[in-house]
């Protein structure tokens, strides 16, 4: 079932530089393969003029796929797919070899395994481009320009100002009853129940107050911040009265005296055994600690810490900190700050910097740590969202843009990810408002791509791929058989591999696709 | 009314804020003073060999390669502003590009550099992995412009891209905003006399580290090009420091010399390595995360000291002097690689363009904007403003650019 003609690129820059493949070698292996109408060897693929040329030479010989021998992906393809699509290549046809990172890099001292491996690579990839078929992708339109914001904090309110200007319609759920002048509606004593629908199109369900409600959305910010009330550990046991961080600064706004000494402690579970504790609020804790020396010069102000984070301009309130007398005592896990059981009021802790045991006594003791938002594993599960193992929100890394999920449409920010200043958790905000306000301006999603397919004479609805899919894709449809909703599927594979009957394929990697590849790499030409 | 926005500086946070402008249909103009698009990130090298370590550095480098094709976008480089000025509602602004003396032909294979006679050549490659791959001539290094003759680089050139008719340009600009992204200089790792930087080969900057990961894929010794067996990774070497002016913490320094670590070791699993801090500020990651990647890996220490000296042994290995963590006593540890990792100074803040723009600077030069100043058009964004890695400097570039977007409507 071989056909097509095959276009063959090498870069340079990438196999050569520190002169270890023989190019010609592999020029010529291509040269001599099947279908092969076209070989170019490039300088630098990353250079545009490269690309044009590379483009206008599968448009000459009527190219229809390709095999691109050059570093990874991310470094090479936008320009180069987008000047293959021009020339009626879909990026589904090109396949690329990653030789800076799998054969240079690894075999520096090898040439011979490297010269051996590339040319092995270049015959598998020849080999799976000849069985490739081009993706289709389709459009939906977008119902709504609502973009649901969760959480009224600072970087939820951020995100809703944000999001309004850019025109889109907000609508912010707050699951406490707090009250706050925002663009757009406020839903509060609001918690997101679950959630239905396609990308640009969810369909969020919504408990507010007593009353289930549905909204209908085309993109999801998220902002529930940190779990400062969720403060649990030895130390909040051993002492009634602690109280987290920001309660002490609520405190001295209004204008009253704390009682001293007073003692911030980084976590109320120094051992970390029962509470996971993503960061400690270093900002606020100093800003704090410096407010009560400010305010009440006499009280005594104690920091206990593991590790001072005052990052960035934080650095120099620290240093005023210091300035002002505010004691600051570094501890580590084998002389962790305890309460005296006898004497509630009575704190001892091992100060690493003096190498002694020093006794503090208690007059409020404040908690600076954010755990994760307890809210969060339900907000994720709703919205099939991925976590960090501290239980915060887990974004989809850099590469795509920064306050993005893996989700199209669904964008987190604030404390909720990782605990920060209110500077930079407005400035998140801000960016995901923004961003999912132009996610609903688009008006359309494009879906499809490399998606799970169904032989539906082989499927015997068994269930199997509806239990398992992680973002409920498949469904039985109504030949009795299961289906799959393009717009959810995310292309992971795990139906295609668990379905008993053998029924589901993932467009792109199916079993004669995969195969061609491992038997040309094994060493055989069946 | 114009429709134009002028950004200032192309590195990660001018990218960010002029791609996220131009996705919105507003038309951008890009200054950049130097050869390529990327800013301090073209320097620097992606960190994940095994894994993404989410550092941000293609990000950036993406965003250059998506700007120089965009319709939306005109992007000079080599160039600056010299005079923004106000009218009525924008700004007028005029734009000075120097010559780059190789045309758009240029395929970027290097031969010029390799005919260049000059000692320390006369035309470069773009820094780093800088876009666009278009080298450039110095003409103040160019024989062809010191004595009128030479032209090896043109007849060596394939594609006959260096054209010595070249001449400056000066263009004027009708722009309604201004954004202000001018960015950071790394901090002289040779400021710090006393850790060898400047006296022995082999103590390098972070940056440097980063430059020879980047082109070389490993790290390798600048004496003698082979991997090293030994390294010592010194934080602080710049920032947290009254003497060097640079008070503040850095910020991304912890972060890009952790990540530059565990990829050291991902490369070499026997390699050994030290790696001395005053506190670990490691950005956006749990303060254990790195402590216990160091303790399940035999080969890795991490010394809380901030050494004191590095000499050289009689066998020519490194010695770098340090207190203990318990201040008890000092030792001396032999290593074949020194690295420091240096901290960041604000770039441009005191420019005359910023004065003309009525952007202050803070007691360390950092960038000063407020609210007001952006009623009346004119941003700051990125790195310039406070300390920042990519990421953040990504995702407020993105808020940047969203009020930008912002004030055109509620004027418009």
């Amino acid at each position: 079932m071989s056909s097509g003609r095959i276009q063959v690129v090498i870069c340079r820059c990438c196999t050569e530089s520190p002169k270890l493949l023989d190019i010609a070698k592999l020029e010529a292996a291509a040269n001599d393969a099947e279908l092969v109408m076209s070989v170019k060897v490039v300088d630098e693929i990353c250079d545009g003029k490269a690309v044009v040329d590379v483009a206008r030479e599968a448009a000459e010989k009527e190219i229809d796929r390709a095999v691109v021998l050059a570093c990874h992906k991310r470094d090479v393809s936008p320009a180069l797919l987008k000047a293959y699509r021009r020339a009626g290549i879909d990026r589904s046809m090109v396949e690329f070899v990653n030789v800076r990172e799998e054969v240079v890099l690894p075999h520096v001292d090898d040439p011979e395994g490297a010269q051996k491996k590339a040319e092995t690579k270049l015959k598998a990839a020849l080999g799976r481009v000849t069985m490739l078929v081009p993706l289709l992708t389709e459009t939906e339109e977008m119902r709504t320009k609502n973009v649901v914001i969760i959480g009224a904090g600072v970087a939820g309110m951020a995100a809703a100002e944000a999001a309004a200007r850019a025109g889109a319609h907000t609508v912010i759920i707050e699951k406490s009853s707090r009250s706050v002048k925002a663009p757009g509606i406020l839903m509060s004593n609001t918690r997101l129940v679950a959630t239905k629908g396609t990308p640009g199109n969810y369909e969020l369900t919504i408990m507010a107050g007593e009353k289930t409600e549905e909204l209908e959305c085309a993109a999801v910010v998220v902002a529930t911040g940190g779990g400062w009330n969720s403060l649990k550990g030895p130390l909040a046991k051993a002492s009634k009265d602690a109280v987290p961080l920001y309660k002490l600064s609520e405190m001295l706004q209004a204008g009253h005296a704390p009682k001293g000494p007073v003692v911030i402690v980084d976590t109320p579970d120094p051992t970390g055994k029962s509470l996971k504790v993503m960061d400690f609020a270093w900002d606020e804790a100093l800003m704090t600690a410096i407010d009560v020396k400010k305010k009440h010069p006499q009280t005594e102000v104690f920091m206990l810490f593991q590790e001072m984070r005052a990052f960035g301009l934080s650095e120099i309130t620290y240093k005023e900190a210091a300035e002002l007398g505010i004691r600051f005592v570094r501890y580590d896990r084998t002389g962790v700050p305890k309460v005296d059981p006898k004497d509630p009021t009575k704190m001892t802790v091992t100060d690493l910097a003096q190498g002694e045991l020093l006794s503090v006594r208690l007059g409020t003791l404040a908690f600076a740590a954010i755990p994760a938002n307890p809210d969060n594993r339900d907000i994720a599960d709703a919205l099939r969202i991925p976590m960090t193992a501290e239980g915060g929100l887990r974004r989809g890394g850099i590469q795509r843009w920064p306050v993005a999920t893996p989700r199209p449409g669904i964008f987190v920010c604030g404390s909720a990810v990782f605990p920060k200043s209110a500077d930079a958790a407005r400035a998140e905000g801000e960016a995901a408002g923004s961003m999912a306000a132009a996610y609903a301006s688009k008006g359309t999603v494009e879906y499809g791509g490399s998606v799970a397919q169904v032989a539906q004479e082989k499927c015997s609805a068994c269930l199997t791929c509806i239990r398992t899919c992680p973002y409920e894709a498949p469904y039985i449809g109504t030949a009795n058989k299961v289906e799959i909703r393009r717009q959810l599927c995310q292309g992971c594979g795990i139906c295609a591999g668990i379905c008993p009957s053998k029924a589901i394929e993932l467009l792109h990697y199916t079993d004669d696709q995969i195969q061609q590849e491992t038997r040309t790499m094994l060493g055989g030409d069946f | 009314m114009t429709n134009q926005v002028l950004v200032v500086g192309g590195g990660p946070a001018g990218l960010t804020v002029a791609k996220t402008l131009v996705d919105r249909d507003i038309q951008v103009v890009l200054v950049e003073r130097t050869e390529s698009l990327g800013g301090m990130a073209r320097e620097l090298t992606c960190k994940g060999l095994t894994e993404c370590r989410n550092c941000g550095v293609c990000f950036a480098m993406d965003r250059a390669g998506e700007l120089l094709r965009e319709p939306g976008a005109e992007v000079f480089l080599l160039s600056e502003v010299v005079s923004a000025q106000r009218t009525g509602d924008g700004y007028k602004v005029k734009v000075k590009s120097s010559p780059r003396y190789v045309t758009d032909d240029c395929t970027g294979c290097g031969k010029c550099v390799e005919a260049c006679p000059v000692d320390g050549k006369a035309v470069f490659a773009p820094t780093g992995s800088g876009q666009p791959r278009i080298h450039w001539i110095d003409r103040t290094k160019c024989l062809h412009f010191k004595k009128g003759k030479c032209d090896a680089c043109a007849s060596a050139c394939p594609t006959k891209a260096i054209d010595f008719d070249d001449r400056a340009k000066s263009v004027t600009r009708d722009v309604s905003e201004i954004v202000y992204a001018t960015g950071i200089r790394a901090v002289d790792a040779c400021e710090v006399s006393r850790l060898g930087c400047g006296t022995f080969a082999d103590v390098v900057s972070s940056v440097d580290a980063e430059r020879i990961l980047n082109e070389k894929g490993r790290l390798v010794r600048p004496s003698d090009g082979r991997p090293p067996k030994r390294v010592a990774v010194l934080q602080c070497v710049g920032s947290r420091s009254v003497k060097n002016g640079v008070e503040y913490c850095s910020k991304f320094c912890c972060k890009y010399a952790t990540k530059i670590s565990q990829m050291m070791i991902d490369t070499d699993p026997e390699l050994n390595l030290d790696f001395y801090f005053m506190d670990l500020r490691t950005l956006y990651e749990p303060q254990d995360e790195f402590k216990a990647w160091a303790k399940g890996k035999k080969t890795v220490r991490l010394l809380r000291s901030m050494p004191a000296a590095v000499s050289q042994g009689p066998d020519g290995t490194l010695l770098v002097r340090a207190a203990t963590e318990t201040d008890t006593e000092v030792q001396e540890t032999a290593y074949d690689l020194v690295i420091l990792s240096v901290g960041m100074r604000p770039h441009g803040a005191k420019d005359a363009l910023a004065g003309q723009l009525g952007i202050g600077a803070d007691s360390f030069g950092f960038a000063v904007a407020d609210r007001e100043l952006e009623k009346a058009g004119v941003f700051v964004a990125g790195a310039v403003s406070e300390p920042m890695d990519i990421e953040e400097a990504a995702v407020r570039a993105v808020a940047t650019g969203s009020r930008v977007s912002g004030r055109r409507r509620g004027t418009q």
